[in-house]
């Protein structure tokens, strides 16, 4: 009882301000992301094919330039911040729900699904649209949904839903499907070259339709999952001290791996697949503030969208007028980096 | 009377095809600190689990301050019973102050921040595992002991009633052991709470519990203090395997130690019966090296309480006794001498004589005379240790001479016996 007196008056003003300086920490760091992705966005929708300066938004509706800022860069940079927002956050969910590092927003196969999903929409020429929005990223959506719903039914012992078998269904319904693509691109015939750069991802097609379908389920995709950021740091410590710390394991797991297959389809439908950025943001964003989703959740949502903003922006002006998949932009600059993790696994082990 | 804060009733928990419990019931009142021991895969750990809602039993109901715990949202089961579990991952980087502020989650809603209450109950918990000055380390650059602090800790920043702790020591250090042990011991006592612990060490156990409870094969043995529950023939049953328990002096703990080679191989099989007769703790050094020996001792006519009488009961040996301060009556002495007529050979301890056990000197005399050797540990000159008026010299110089064997202190019994046996 004396050491206690002892370290409890030497101590005692400011020894939790730890919290404290992380608190502000993670404040400065979410204000120069957010500083930071305004200029990404108004950066990128600067630059182009075309060189238009920003007077052009003020010649009203008739102009070419107007058009081109107004109906297809803007929306396209805002679709890409989404997207990357979206694989970002459902990337940080996953890891920590899986506690496993190596987990990104596609591993319960939810990619493979919108795979399909698009795929079959081009090969049977699939016309329709609904509000707007045509029939690939529609049909892509529903199947990335029910491929999620697939998945967690089958990884479901009575109540509950291991992390491991989770994953050990997503794998398995993923080369599943993806088996089927393969099968349906096998006889893709003419549409073969629309398939290909549907699955490589990219945001040429973005629309504002696009995004006002997508943005309602982003909103409440990453706010249920930010809501959560407290219990996903106790689930970091185990499921079972996560139950022991008060917390309904089960109902939040579910919710959450809803939450994220829901941002991981909206990504998926209107982007396409994209890989990387919802592996490697959370890692960049856990090494700058640690392991808190509190931060984590709103940094990985910014840090996406800046990187998917700027990926876009390259594949779109490095070979002018010819355009790049956003999806191999992000995998040229991101497998390095995965390797140069993998590497050091030992810095891994700290931040997941 | 403190009430009853926890109560399993009936629990039976099988994996798949095994039973792990078998309708186990027990209570445990508020401000109690019970260990929870027995062999490995007896269902001590999952006994844990289901008093912390993590496992659903099959059968039977826990109880949580009278609450059925299936009834209870893990939240409100979270604000009155707190867990330590054996080993917690902490590989992350978080800070100390992060990971007991987790402690508050179950005060805490989905949009609701930790506020000042809630720091100075971290502060408080940091401050009873005296941890408060590693607030700002990171928790995975911590030691085993600081780490396991820390985890109480976090439990303490729940504010539970009790804490359910298993095997809260096993990765430790000696050190680091007695000093876990010791925050729970002044939790228990200064701040009331509850603690149930899952124990491997039994030492550290008996050391630190008033109430044991041993488990074995999904079942309750015994529950009691560790005077009841520690005796060998307890262990034997549940672990299968001998072990001698001693105290070591008055206040001492029970210490438990198994019986190694060589002596364990011999346990059981030499056969030898010896008769004891003891007091005042002169024999209990002799019984535990004779049962070590793997002899088999009776003892007898003790009083209750005797020291040499509670070692003989925590060896788990047959003892004749009688209330404190009562004389033995012809029945004891009758069946003490039966015993003596059973055994290969009597002994007689260096105990002071006295109207108590002057009847036991009759009986050495009688079996001595029906042809049972007598051995004598004559350490002390008898004068010097009757309180008899020359009663009991003249009975003991009477078995002297007619032919009992003398031995100078209690090493040469087994110098002779294993002499005589080599023969």
């Amino acid at each position: 009882m004396e050491r206690v007196s002892v370290e409890s008056t030497c101590c005692s003003e400011g020894s939790l301000s730890v919290l404290r300086q992380k608190r502000k920490k993670a404040r400065l760091l979410l204000f120069t992301l957010f500083a930071a992705l305004l200029l990404v966005m108004v950066l990128a929708i600067r630059c182009g094919a075309v060189d238009i300066p920003f007077s052009a938004m003020f010649l009203g509706d008739g102009s070419v330039s107007y058009n081109i800022l107004l109906r297809l860069r803007l929306p396209r940079v805002i679709l890409a911040a989404l997207a990357g927002a979206s694989l970002a956050v459902a990337g940080a969910t996953f890891q920590a729900l899986f506690r496993n590092p190596m987990a990104d927003p596609y591993i319960i196969g939810v990619s493979s699904g919108a795979s399909l999903g698009a795929v079959l929409a081009i090969v049977l020429s699939l016309s329709f649209s609904f509000l707007g929005v045509g029939a690939i990223p529609l049909l892509a959506f529903a199947a990335a949904m029910m491929t999620a719903l697939m998945v967690f039914n089958l990884a479901k012992v009575g109540d509950t839903v291991s992390p491991l078998t989770l994953l050990l269904a997503g794998i398995a319904a993923g080369s599943f499907l993806s088996a089927i693509v393969s099968l349906l691109t096998y006889f893709a015939g003419e549409k073969l070259h629309q398939v290909i750069f549907w699955l490589m991802g990219g945001f040429s097609g973005a629309t504002w339709a696009g995004i006002r379908l997508a943005f309602p389920y982003f909103l409440l995709g990453t706010t249920v999952i930010y809501l959560h950021a407290r219990f996903l740091n106790c689930m970091l410590l185990g499921e079972e001290t996560a139950t022991h710390l008060g917390i309904e394991v089960e109902r939040v797991k579910k919710t959450l791996l809803a939450a994220a297959s829901l941002l991981t389809a909206i990504a998926v439908a209107t982007s396409g697949l994209i890989g990387f950025v919802g592996l490697i943001v959370p890692h960049v964003i856990r090494l700058l503030v640690g392991p808190d989703h509190r931060t984590l959740v709103p940094a990985s949502a910014l840090g996406g969208a800046i990187l998917m903003v700027t990926a876009d922006a390259v594949a779109r002006t490095v070979l002018a007028p010819t355009e790049l998949p956003v999806g191999l932009v992000t995998a040229l600059g991101g497998a390095p980096f995965f390797i140069y993790l993998l590497r050091n696994r030992k810095k891994i082990k700290h931040f997941i | 009377m403190p009430e009853v804060l926890l109560s399993v009733h009936g629990v039976n928990y099988s994996y798949d095809s095994s039973l792990a419990l078998d309708g186990l019931s027990f209570d445990v009142q508020q401000g109690e600190m019970v260990a929870i021991v027995g062999p490995n895969g007896c269902g001590k750990s999952t006994l844990l689990k289901c008093m912390s809602k993590v496992l659903r039993p099959q059968a039977g109901a826990v109880f949580l301050d009278k609450q059925d715990i299936r009834t209870l949202i893990a939240k409100d089961v979270a604000k009155m019973l707190a867990v330590v579990p054996q080993e917690t991952m902490l590989e992350f980087d978080f800070s100390v102050a992060e990971v007991v502020l987790m402690g508050r989650q179950p005060y805490l809603g989905l949009l609701k921040r930790e506020g000042k209450k809630d720091l100075s109950m971290v502060r408080q918990a940091l401050e009873l595992t005296s941890t408060l000055h590693l607030a700002d380390r990171n928790v995975h650059s911590l030691s085993g002991g600081e780490r396991q602090r820390v985890v109480i800790a976090r439990a303490l920043a729940q504010e539970p009633q009790i804490i359910l702790l298993d095997e809260p020591t096993s990765h430790l250090d000696i050190n680091f052991q007695s000093e876990i042990l010791s925050v729970l011991d002044e939790l228990n006592k200064k701040h009331k709470i509850t603690i149930i612990a899952v124990m491997h060490d039994l030492n550290m156990a008996a050391q630190y519990f008033s109430r044991m409870m041993l488990l074995s094969g999904g079942k309750i043995m015994m529950v009691g203090t560790p005077e009841m529950v520690l005796t060998a023939p307890n262990i034997k049953e549940a672990y299968g395997c001998d072990v001698l328990v001693e105290r070591r002096h008055a206040c001492s703990h029970l210490f438990i130690s198994p019986l190694l080679s060589p002596h364990k191989n011999v346990r059981g099989e030499s056969g030898v019966k010896v008769h004891l007769v003891c007091g005042g703790g002169t024999g209990s050094s002799l019984l535990c090296a004779m049962y070590a020996y793997g002899w088999s001792v009776t003892a007898g006519v003790l009083s209750q309480g005797d020291s040499d009488w509670e070692q003989a009961h925590l060896q788990g040996i047959e003892v004749v006794d009688v209330p404190p301060f009562a004389l033995p009556g012809d029945d004891e002495f009758e069946r003490n001498l039966n015993l003596m007529r059973n055994a290969d050979l009597v002994v007689l301890s260096a105990v002071p004589f006295g109207r108590g056990n002057l009847q036991n000197l009759y009986a050495v005399k009688e079996a001595q005379a029906e042809n049972v050797p007598v051995f004598v540990v004559d350490s002390v000159p008898v004068d010097k240790r009757d309180y008899t008026g020359g009663e009991a010299s003249c009975l003991y110089r009477g078995i002297l001479q007619d032919g009992a064997c003398v031995l100078k202190d209690e090493k040469e019994l087994f110098e002779a016996f294993n002499g005589r046996e080599g023969r």
